[in-house]
């Protein structure tokens, strides 16, 4: 066996040093932080809008917990509206910082569920579908009779 | 898969997150690199296949060719051609898959 097989060199598996768990505590602590801030301005979204957009990021790299952060972030989404319309109310108005945030906040949590649902398929195959170890053996078997091809990727 | 010419060779095309730009499924754009009508595709955001098949590594950017008649019972199987990266291999995997000639007779 090849020992070069494991990765391709010069792009580490683990490009950028840490683990994905790692990493994904960080942004999660990072989002603690600057949300926390970000609530401390009295009438101005930007609490709920960086906690929707740090937990639409973080969904990024915590697979297991992956659904939930992301309809963590929607529901932040819809709060941060909330005192976005609110705060005109009070006689605040909008900030370039607010519609900044606002926008990307919301561009994060719309790439974030676009990029949950994989893709189509093209056309004659099965749709692209969420691998299950099980599953999968057991269609591997079934094919059994003939010559199979085992190809795995990384989507970028 | 435009080489292979094996009307009953199935493909499994695993999608999986790696780097750090891996963070959501596969595109229309991926997806569509593999468009033959032979190939399933799947997507694996826990790694299970990788950790199956090497637990101390992750295995990527990588194709393995599987006899007729080998079944994954308790531990995955062995492949009887595997490489990476895809690119550096092609060549060889095509050589061992025309090999292989026709397989199967179901349908």
């Amino acid at each position: 066996m090849r020992a070069h097989w494991l990765w391709r060199p010069g792009r580490p598996p683990q490009a950028g040093g840490l683990p994905h768990d790692l990493r994904g505590s960080f942004a999660s602590s990072a989002a603690a932080v600057v949300s926390a801030l970000g609530a401390l301005s009295c009438c101005l979204p930007l609490g709920p809008f960086l906690l929707a957009a740090g937990s639409a990021g973080a969904a990024g790299f915590l697979l297991s917990v992956q659904p939930y952060l992301i309809a963590f972030s929607v529901l932040m989404l819809a709060v941060g509206f909330v005192q976005a319309f609110r705060a005109r109310k009070c006689g605040r108005g909008r900030r370039a910082l607010n519609v900044t945030v606002l926008l990307c906040s919301t561009g994060l949590v719309a790439a974030m569920l676009f990029g949950y649902v994989p893709a189509s398929a093209p056309a004659g195959q099965p749709s692209v579908a969420a691998f299950h170890l099980d599953s999968f053996r057991q269609s591997f078997n079934a094919a059994a009779d003939r010559t199979r091809v085992v190809v795995l990727l990384s989507p970028t | 898969m435009r080489d292979v010419h094996d009307p009953n060779v199935r493909v499994f095309v695993v999608w999986e997150p790696v780097l750090v730009t891996d963070w959501h499924a596969p595109g229309a754009g991926a997806v569509s690199r593999v468009p033959d009508v032979r190939v399933t595709q799947f997507w694996d955001p826990r790694r299970a296949l990788s950790q199956a098949i090497r637990r101390d590594h992750i295995v990527w950017d990588y194709v393995a060719i599987y006899r007729p008649g080998v079944r994954w019972g308790d531990a995955f199987p062995a492949a009887q051609f595997s490489g990476a990266p895809v690119v550096r291999v092609i060549d060889d995997f095509r050589r061992q898959l025309s090999a292989n000639g026709p397989s199967g007779s179901r349908t």
